[in-house]
This record gives structure tokens, sequence and C-alpha cells, in this order.
């Protein structure tokens, strides 16, 4: 029973990685931009679902409004700042970026405050659940899971079946081709990173009952969500949920099985290894 | 013009010479402000001026400037802020940090540089026995006595077993360590989480899983509150009694409402403790700030009394680091909680421990109720291994 509740725990960690993973990973994959400040999206996703819950008083309201919030505020980053970006050395996007970053905290810090804030959850989230006789598990952590599949099956069959999810795994292919074709890559790009932010907004909301709502709480998750994109082969969708599995799970067991601190240093060592063996990470994207 | 400009030189000139009484005392205050622990900073800047204005607006007859720093709730921002402090604004007194960590940073300034560092609350284990300075003082608590005294409370109620768990950081080690030293039963496990966790639900799976009779948990506030309501969304508030120290507390419980009604909580001051001088400050705290006062801000009300008393007995004359500390070890104030305070060899605390159980008051809000003594005039076991040299 501890294993599979272990399993589920690290599952669950994962594909709230995977949320933010698929969006770096897209970004990173097709416009080529590093993008530090996805974190800050992530934070902004859980503050504005705070105000939103205490203005409507219904976590599902801060879900429905936080989404969209965060994309238009991701589709204004791109398009005042970042798309100027494209063309300049990597060390000038990773400066801008990180730039970004200490903006936007002290942006939230002014609107929201320096102290942390309590997104409270609907009562029927709030219990536990139990679906398998004698294992009790948080019913929002289960419903984390559900949500992060449906997102992820939405994105197979976004990038898989419809002509957008053509021009992005084009885009990720081959750029120069994809605008030659006449492909308005500009909009593919804001489109692209609209998409990102607002998964990250996703991950945000999804976050925020768990953890608390605080300035910087990005910070942390993006080096991780780092990690698991170089892991999964950069621009690949399918190798971002694998990654993020894999790093949840092996997070989760590193931390009861090990001493602290040697658990905190177990994926960076998996991620090293596995870049020895496959330095183009477990799916790359255009092979 | 030019008259001003002579007289002013003058004025320069004669200052700093010995002897005189300073014109006014700079108290530096480093604590938190920023992040999940935020509520610390604001805690202890209340509490530190409430009990300023309670003395007048002054400390000893002397006016006060309050020089504050955010330090972010991170060692090395700590360390600049109390450098700032003692080579640019040129502080008589440092008080403030709230956390282990970061007044472990903000001593190694200190202890170099000879200012008096008054602990807005912790007493790390580390500054108690063998390494204890001179210049550290705490008026908060022992960090170790705490937990001791919730351990002490498992063992009077013939608890069988504990499961221990707290972050990897130095007051975590002494926090279990605390616990450990006075509890007579099994100890299931002894589980240290990364520094900075969030979401612990591996760590409840695994407690879950072990069902022990008790479990003791230490983290800073905003941590803990994160822990409190990750382990009653995973149904466990019903299966496993959950004990703690005073990291959970004021700064918290507002957040939590109801999630930790019933948890025991080990103390060396709570907002029910009866003596009219506690029912004052707290009183006046709710009427001036809107809540009710935390352990750091009753510490950092003592940090006013104490400072009070010390430049009191100096007659103002606070130039003299040597004497300003002496005057801090010797001083004689009467503590929020309403007894003489007293300090041990190792500038801890000597004083009474509590437990005390979360229950809501008379308007519905969740306090640290029923404080009852555990330890009585408690000098912490490191205290024997302090040799404090110019004692």
């Amino acid at each position: 029973m501890l294993l599979v509740q272990q399993l589920l725990n690290g599952i669950q960690f994962g594909l709230m990685l995977f949320l933010m993973a698929a969006g770096l990973t897209l970004v990173f994959g097709i416009v080529n931009l590093i993008n530090l400040a996805h974190g800050s999206l992530y934070m902004l996703g859980a503050f504005i679902g705070v105000s939103v819950q205490q203005w409507t008083g219904s976590y599902l309201w801060a879900v429905v409004l936080a989404i969209p919030a965060t994309a238009i505020v991701g589709i204004a980053m791109e398009m005042s700042t970042l798309r100027t970006l494209y063309s300049r050395p990597r060390l000038d996007q990773v400066l801008c970026t990180f730039g970004l970053i200490l903006f936007l905290n002290e942006i939230a810090k002014i609107i929201w405050g320096p102290a942390s804030l309590r997104m409270k959850l609907p009562d029927f989230l709030n219990g536990t659940i139990s679906f398998i006789p004698g294992l009790t598990y948080p019913t929002f952590r289960l419903a984390v899971i559900i949500a992060g599949l449906v997102v992820a099956g939405l994105l197979y069959v976004l990038i898989t079946r419809t002509r957008i999810g053509m021009l992005i795994r084009a885009g990720a292919s081959d750029r120069g081709m994809v605008a030659a074709l006449g492909v308005d890559i500009k909009t593919l790009f804001t489109l692209v990173f609209g998409l990102g932010a607002a998964l990250a907004g996703l991950a945000g909301i999804m976050a925020a009952p768990i953890y608390s709502v605080q300035v910087g709480m990005g910070d942390g998750i993006v080096i991780l969500t780092l990690v698991v994109i170089v892991i999964g082969g950069i621009g690949s969708v399918r190798g971002a949920l694998a990654a993020s599995l894999l790093v949840g799970i092996v997070d989760t067991y590193a931390r009861v099985l090990l001493p602290a601190s040697v658990g905190q240093i177990c994926i960076y060592v998996l991620m090293a290894g596995l870049l020895f063996v496959r330095p183009r990470g477990l799916l790359p994207a255009n092979v | 013009m030019r008259r001003t400009g002579l007289l002013l030189a003058t004025i320069l000139a004669v200052a700093p010479s010995a002897g005189w009484a300073a014109d006014k005392i700079k108290v530096g205050l480093v604590t938190t402000y920023t992040g999940s622990e935020a509520a610390y900073g604001e805690m202890e800047t209340d509490g530190f001026k409430l009990g300023l204005q309670h003395l007048g607006g002054k400390l000893g007859g002397l006016p006060v400037e309050i020089v504050t720093g955010d330090d972010e709730n991170k060692t090395d921002v700590a360390i600049q802020q109390a450098t700032r402090m003692v080579e640019r604004d040129r502080v008589d007194v440092i008080t403030g940090p709230a956390l282990t960590t970061t007044l472990l940073g903000v001593n190694k300034i200190t202890r170099e540089a000879k200012i008096p560092l008054i602990s807005g609350g912790p007493g790390p284990s580390v500054l108690a026995g063998r390494q204890c300075d001179p210049y550290f003082f705490s008026v908060g608590w022992q960090n170790d006595a705490l937990a001791e005294a919730t351990g002490q409370y498992l063992a009077d109620r013939k608890v069988e077993d504990v499961y221990l768990l707290a972050p990897q950081i130095q007051a975590g080690r002494d926090m279990l360590a605390g616990v450990k030293r006075h509890f007579t039963g099994k100890v299931v496990a002894e589980k240290y989480t990364q520094m900075t966790q969030m979401d612990f639900a591996a760590e409840i799976s695994e407690i879950q899983a072990a069902a022990p009779k008790a479990l003791f948990i230490f983290f800073p506030a905003g941590q803990e509150s994160n822990f409190i309501q990750q382990w009653n969304q995973a149904g466990m508030k019903d299966k496993v009694p959950l004990y703690t120290m005073n990291a959970l507390d004021q700064a918290n419980l507002p957040g939590l409402g109801d999630l930790a009604l019933g948890i025991p909580i080990g103390a060396n001051w709570t907002e029910s403790i009866d003596a009219p001088i506690n029912k004052k400050f707290v009183d006046d705290f709710v009427a001036a700030y809107g809540k009710i006062p935390s352990s750091q801000a009753a510490a950092a009300y003592n940090v006013a009394l104490i400072l009070d008393a010390a430049v009191k007995s100096l007659g103002g004359k606070i130039e003299d680091k040597d004497a300003l500390r002496h005057a801090i070890k010797t001083a004689q104030f009467v503590q929020v909680t309403g007894k003489p305070f007293r300090f041990g060899v190792n500038n801890m605390p000597v004083e009474d421990y509590y437990v005390a159980t979360v229950a809501k008051n008379a308007a519905g809000k969740p306090i640290m109720a029923n404080p009852v003594v555990v330890l009585h005039d408690y000098v912490d076991v490191y205290a024997k291994d302090c040799k404090m040299t110019g004692g």
C-alpha cells in the first residue's frame, strides 16, 4: 500500500512538473528561447487565482479565470520584451528573462504583499478518497493527477491531430522552412508562448492549495523544470511527460529512502547519468 | 553661516568622547519580511514597537532610532544586512533574526564586531554550549527546551511511541534532540526533510504506514502551516495525534483556523498566561495591530524591556561596548510572562517552559490555551559546557 501511495505521490508531483515543462519545452524547442521567467508565470497564476477566490469565494472560478489571465500576461510578455530576443545570443536571453523574474517578483510583492497567502479548497476536494480498499489518498492530489493526464491527452491531440500542432512540429524541425512556406511564424510563436503561459498558470493554480502562495515561489520549480526538459529532450512534449514522471517518482522515493542531504542531489545525478548515455535526452524532438 | 559651521564642528569634536551620555540608541532590526516566514518580521516589529510605546518611546531615557533590514529568510542576505548595520549605520545593538539559520549568520558578524545581538526568539544549541558568545543573548527561549517540554509532556502521558519530523537545519536537529531528552517511550523514526521543502506528501504517506501513537513536528511557521494543511487533506488529523512547539502560534494559527485545534505546543510564553503584564501586552497588541501577538512578538517585547533596563543602569552611557554587554547581562526586569527575567551562564533564559493546547477563545479564534508549566526555572543542558570569557 505504501508503495502504491508513494507512486501516486510521485506521479502527482511529476504531472505538476509536466505542466510547467510542456510549456517551457515548447518555447525552448520551437521559439528557441530560454525563458527563465517561466516560473514567474506559475507564481502569477497562483496569485491571480487567490485574488479571484477572495473576490468570488470559489476555487473553480479561480481556476477558470486564472488560466486565461496568465496566458494574457504571457502573451504580453512575449510581445513587449521577449520578441526582440529571438535572434540574440543565449546569454542575452538568460540575462533578460532573469531580469523579468526580479521585475515580476517585485510587482507581485507590490500588488499582493510580502507575506504568503493561502488558497482554500471546496469541501468536495478537501477530503480523502479510497478507491482501492485500504488505500486512502487526498482527493485534491488525485484531482491534480487527473487534470495532468487530461492536459497531456489534450496536448497530444493538439500536436498530432491539428493544423496548429502540425505547424508546431514543423517549427520545431525547421523554422526557416516553415517561414519560407508563408506561415506567419510570428503569430505562431506568440500562440505557443501563450499556450506555455496558460499551462504554467494551471500548474500555479493547482499548486496553490498545497503550497503557500508567495513571492518567489516559481524560482525553485523553474530549476526542476529545466532539469526535466533537458532529461526529456529539448522541444519534445512526449519527452517532457516521460521525464517529469521519472523525476517526480525518483524525487519522491529519494526523499523517503535516502537522508535529506543525499535525496536533494538525486535528480541531478540522474540527469548527469542519463545525459551520459543519451546526450540528446530520453525522447528527442526532431529525429 | 560661519558661526553655525564652527558650532557644528565643536559638537562633532566633543560628541564621541567617553563619559557623556549618548544622545540616542540605534537599534538594528534584522528580520524576515518576505516569503513564507514574513509573519515573523511583522510580529517582531510590532512587538518591539509596542514595548517601546509602553516605555514612553524611549529606552532607559534615550531616544531610539530603529534601522530595519529584510533578511528574506536567507542567511547570506541576513549577513549582508547585519554588515551594513555594523559598518554603515553603526548601530549600538542588533536584534531580530527570527529563524535559527539567519540568527547564526548575523551572529558571525556581531561576534566579531563585539556588538550585542539579542535574539528575537531562537536560542540555538551551538550558541548555548562550548561556543557560547558573551555578546549573544536570547530573551526568547533555548531551542531544545521548547521541544523538551513537549517530550516531557509525552512522557508524563505515557505515550508509547513517537515519530519525529523536522527540516535538515540546526533548529530541526535541536528540536528533535530536545523531544528525545525526556521522552521515555520508543522513537519510531527520526526523519529530516529538505530545508525549504513545501510538499510533504511522501513524508505523510510514510507516517501513515508507520502508524505511530504520536507525531512530533517542527518547521518554521510557513512550512509548519503547510504541513498541517496537507496533514488534514490526507485525513490524518483523527488518526495520529500531532504534537509540536511554538512554531505553531499566532504567526500561522489565524491562517489555519480550525485545522490546528487540539494540538499541544511546547512554549516559553503563550497569549493566555495569566499575568497582568501579559494581559496588558496582549490586549494592547490586539488593539493596536488587530491581531493576537505571537511568540516572536512577545520575545521582541522582552527585547525592548531588557534594553530599557540595561540603558537605565548605565545612565545612558552606552558607548562602552563591554559595559553595555555587562548591563544587558545583569539587567533587572519583569519579563512578559510576569516573572523576573534571569540569564543562565550561557546568556540563555532560565525560565518556565509550558505546554499549551490550541483551542478557541471567546471570539472563536484559535489560541494557545491552558498553558501548564512542564519545566520549572529550567536551565538548558548546554549551559554546563559554556565557559564564557570575560563573563
